[in-house]
């Protein structure tokens, strides 16, 4: 698939690029869009930050709630605690997740395909279920594999905790730490050019000096980006260190701004002034990100593409089984906890009278708000997806290909939302949409639903597809532009393919996003466009956690099968590497 | 668990939130401006006058006062009449409006037995927690959206619409005399949060089952017998707490604490500084951690699901505080009835307001769950648990008196008493 295509050189050559003035209004458009949706709902938060009143007043300005917000006892301990939970966490999941990618993408490890698609299942699975898995296992006291541990003659004196700090990092590494770095990571290391890794190997160097020399070095900007979102997503974790660290009085940052914005009544100043803290982040995140990107040429993938892969000799069969092994740590608790969960009378207990039932299916499948779910997620979440790798994959390559004035703004704004939790994001939008004489009319409808999910996951989706452009040499579209193409023709001919397989994990990570997330868009639904993730959160609020347990395993099994096909679709279509 | 009671309350709590398909009939009706007798009063009217005129001097004194006799016998059949044509006007301008707001937090299957006895009015139902509910409906305010026409939303998040004044006081959209007569209530009055006595409507007032539950392996409950034996030694490093620092039942149960005259801040700064209590967050956690033999006893939590895994067959259970030193604690399960300022369906509210408090609305509530006791007293209460009931003659303390909005102080003793354990242990 990537092969250029020979063109032949018409005797005038259009311009590829839209003209200078065409560009430059392309970029304002852009700004104004995306500053209206980020910046505006974000200066809102802002601004109420400095409203001292409480939500029954009138307003009235002053530093109050700034004071009162860094006055709370343990909020810098917290915040320390929530770094030191990120970096301690990329430390062991950032190698991981790079060998991990190195061997689906580059080697001729087994069945790489149905390995790669068994960390796209550990992503998509709800981060509470893969808690509560290895809680049922941990548990000093009640853990399945401590029970065991303690039968066992030689190792009767181990003993795990997982209500401990390496507890909550070990659930982080096996929820998603892992999992979304192999997962964003595995495209762009299939689509990096083998030859340099050849002309290593030629020099004499072993494979794994290729991979620290040639391979990590080459694919810096997919890295880094991996790296700051996931440092960044650590700020937003909140279940895993209420259930693992709030028990021995552990405590991070999120839970500190989500306890003032959920108080009755909410501080959302407060909430919002603890929120500004996470800009400052990055504030020193971005420029650095962009000085390490913009430092050195990564280009990937060239006209003289040559997709080989590494032969692994006899550690083929260890690697696979190695890959094999992490899967299944990752995969297999969270799915029977479940799945196996949804069979249970009660989740964990198996000494009851009656320890299976089917009636929470029954009562899940015969819930008459089911199919109004299902239709109103479909809605959200294909447009969602569907736009917004579109959308986003345009403002990516804009990002990386033009030299219109303007990009670092863009850039920035395209980082920003990852700052703001959801709580505090759900309110900036419903203040948007309220204020917002364009939107009124489409209060309390289907449409505003789409809106805020379509705007959803713009760091993730916009640096992914930024990284991956910068891998992509410039010679293939210049050979587009050299045989008459023009800007559109060229981006759907020769760039599209060439990005299909990120584009499509972009809009599944979307689609997943907008059916499982429901931060932005809790105060916008009503009754009629109630989402199956709402749809869950009402079933909990009602007093059936199983039933609802059974609509989340409902959206996961949706959102795998939406990466099934386009996987498949994505697979074809994309960079193969025979 | 009685597994196919469980899919019937469910089927009817999915069921009721279900906007109907049939879109909104309008019955074509002439407003009536003002009050106009009835047939019969206007027939009796005239008739008195025919008579009166042709009568001589005594025959009119003593008609007269036949007639006042008459007069005074009628006029609560009149008054039926007055009531009953208002009521019958409102669901006629109700059907009009075609349906109502109603932002809840909790259950919502009694909302299915409105629709069926109402089929012309809808119920568009916005659920949420009570604090997000809270900020969404002045955030709609704010935005010049006036949307919501009832509100349950809790106990503190409705305090706050009080305050920001976008209530309307709930008696002048009493029309049905059974919801109008505070006879028929619990105390012989109509119960409020707020000190006029007239926006936040209490109807439920259960004895809670949220303060203490244990694990029945290893507790018997007649080795207690008052909150502040919970402090004994042998309990400490026993005990798991709702954490009181976040919203929900932890608040809710040391708040009540806090304010009750027999226990108080020193109750709890005792308990979070000497016992070494686990704190949890989660409900759920805390409940298998008790039936798990972690911890002995469980304070804070959530009194019905301990009921729920009790009947799954788990051992554990919740005290009846009622029968304990300091008395039990009557709460309103989080039921409180607010109508909204400029309620954009003012009808319709009324009709479902009506409803709600009426004898049928209020048998709705209580079978929906089984532990909102209603204080309307002239209802059966068999729907209940029996631990949620209020006994004759028992001693309760009233938790949703307005000066108990308030959280903070406790907190802050609470936070302070576990710092305080925190450094001595």
């Amino acid at each position: 698939m990537a092969k250029t295509e020979t063109f032949n050189a018409p005797a005038v050559t259009r311009s590829w690029l839209p003209p200078m003035d065409g560009g430059t209004a392309i970029m304002a458009a852009l700004i104004g869009f995306m500053g209206f949706y980020v910046l505006y709902p974000l200066t809102l938060i802002v601004i109420n930050s400095f409203n001292t009143a409480t939500i029954a007043e009138p307003e009235v300005y002053g530093l109050d709630a700034w004071r009162k917000a860094f006055a709370e006892p343990g909020i810098w301990r917290s915040l320390w605690n929530s770094i030191k939970i990120g970096l301690v966490l990329q430390i062991v999941a950032l190698p991981t997740g790079i060998f991990i990618s190195w061997l689906l993408a580059r080697t001729d490890i087994m069945f790489p395909n149905a390995l790669e698609f068994g960390f796209w299942i550990s992503f998509f699975l709800p981060g509470l279920a893969t808690t509560f898995g290895w809680m049922l296992m941990l548990d000093p006291s009640t853990g399945l594999i401590n029970s065991w541990l303690r039968q066992m003659p030689l190792l009767s004196g181990l003993n795990f905790d997982i209500y401990s700090f390496s507890g909550i990092v070990f659930v982080h590494l096996v929820s998603n730490g892992i999992s979304t770095k192999v997962m964003l990571m595995t495209p762009a290391f299939r689509r990096m050019d083998a030859s340099m890794e050849e002309a290593s190997r030629m020099s004499g160097a072993s494979a794994f000096t290729t991979l620290c020399r040639i391979t990590v070095p080459a694919l810096t900007p997919v890295i880094i980006v991996v790296f700051l979102l996931s440092v960044i997503r650590i700020f937003s974790s909140l279940e895993t260190e209420l259930l693992l660290g709030v028990p021995w009085g552990f405590y991070v940052y999120s839970t500190k701004i989500v306890d003032l914005a959920r108080q009755e009544p909410p501080l959302v100043n407060q909430a919002a002034a603890l929120g500004s803290i996470i800009l400052l982040f990055l504030a020193i995140f971005i420029p650095l990100q962009r000085k390490l990107i913009s430092r050195r040429q990564f280009t990937t993938v060239t006209g003289q593409f040559k997709p080989k892969i590494i032969e692994l000799g006899i550690w083929r069969y260890p690697a696979t089984a190695f890959v094999g092994l992490i899967i299944f740590i990752l995969d297999v608790v969270p799915l029977l906890s479940v799945l196996g969960g949804s069979f249970m009378t009660r989740f964990g207990f198996f000494n009851l009278p009656k320890t299976w039932t089917l009636e929470y299916w029954r009562m899940a499948l015969t819930d008459p708000r089911i199919l109004q779910g299902l239709h109103n997620t479909l809605i959200v979440a294909v447009s969602a997806g569907v736009v917004g790798a579109l959308f986003f994959s345009l403002i990516g390559y804009i990002l990386v290909r033009t030299k219109l004035p303007g990009r670092g703004i863009l850039d920035t704004i395209c980082w920003l939302p990852s700052a703001i939790p959801g709580v505090l994001a759900g309110l900036g939008l419903l203040w948007m949409f309220l204020g917002t004489p364009i939107f009124r009319p489409f209060y309390g409808t289907i449409v505003l639903l789409v809106v805020a999910q379509v705007l959803g996951g713009i760091t993730l989706a916009t640096q992914i597809l930024k990284a991956n452009f910068v891998q992509l040499g410039k010679e293939l579209e210049e050979s587009s532009r050299m045989s008459g193409a023009g800007f559109w023709r060229t981006y759907l001919r020769i760039v599209f393919p060439l990005m299909a397989q990120t584009m499509v994990m972009v809009a599944v990570i979307k689609f997943m996003f907008a059916a499982q997330h429901n931060g932005a868009i809790i105060l916008l639904a009503t009754s009629e466009t109630r989402t199956l993730s709402l749809l869950a959160l009402d079933q909990v609020a009602a007093g059936y956690r199983e039933v609802a347990s059974i609509t989340i395993i409902m959206i996961t099994v949706l959102t795998l099968g939406v990466a099934i096909v386009a996987r498949s679709f994505g697979l074809k279509v994309g960079i193969r590497a025979d | 668990m009685d597994d196919s009671n469980l899919g019937e309350k469910f089927r009817l709590l999915a069921s009721s939130v279900i906007p109907a398909q049939a879109g909104i009939q309008v019955r074509a009706t002439s407003p009536t401006h003002g009050y106009r007798p009835s047939p019969v009063w206007r027939t009796l009217s005239a008739t008195w006058m025919l008579v009166f005129t042709g009568m001589t001097e005594i025959s009119r004194v003593v008609f007269l006062l036949l007639s006042a006799l008459l007069l005074v016998v009628g006029a609560p059949a009149h008054a039926a009449d007055a009531w009953q044509s208002e009521w019958e006007r409102t669901i006629k301008a109700a059907e009009q409006e075609g349906e109502f707001t109603y932002y809840t937090l909790g259950e919502v299957g009694f909302i299915g037995e409105f629709e069926r006895k109402f089929p012309r009015i809808k119920a568009r139902v916005v659920q949420g927690k009570g604090n997000e509910l809270l900020t969404r409906i002045m955030a709609e305010r704010r935005g010049g959206r006036f949307l919501a026409d009832v509100a349950r939303i809790g106990n503190t998040s409705p305090y706050a619409l009080y305050q920001a004044k976008a209530l309307q006081a709930m008696p002048p959209a009493f029309i049905l005399p059974e919801v109008k007569d505070e006879s028929k209530w619990w105390s012989g009055k109509h119960q409020y949060i707020d000190s006029e006595s007239k926006y936040i409507f209490v109807p439920v007032g259960s004895v809670s089952v949220n303060m203490v539950a244990y694990n029945s392996e290893m507790v018997a409950p007649a080795e207690l017998h008052s909150f502040w034996d919970l402090l004994h030694e042998k309990w400490r490093a026993k005990i798991v707490v709702i954490d009181p620092r976040a919203t929900g039942y932890g608040r809710s149960g040391a708040r009540a604490a806090y304010f009750h005259p027999q226990l108080g801040s020193e109750f709890l700064r005792r308990l979070f500084s000497e016992q070494v209590v686990m704190i949890s967050r989660d409900y759920r956690q805390a409940i298998d951690w008790l039936a798990q033999k972690r911890f002995s006893v469980m304070l804070f939590g959530n009194g019905d699901d301990v009921l729920q895994a009790r009947a799954q067959g788990l051992p554990v259970n919740v005290v009846d505080t009622g029968v304990w030193k300091e008395g039990g604690m009557l709460e309103p399960g989080a039921f409180t009835i607010a109508w909204a300022d400029k309620s954009p369906h003012p009808n319709a509210s009324k009709v479902f307001i009506n409803w709600l408090l009426s004898r049928d609305g209020q048998l709705a509530v209580q079978r929906d769950g089984g532990i909102n006791d209603s204080l309307r007293l002239d209802i059966s209460k068999s729907d209940l648990r029996p631990m949620a009931r209020r006994k004759d003659g028992a001693k309760y303390v009233v938790t949703w008196k307005e000066e108990y909005i308030d959280a903070e102080p406790m907190q802050k003793v609470v936070s302070q008493a576990l710092a305080r354990g925190a450094r001595k242990n």
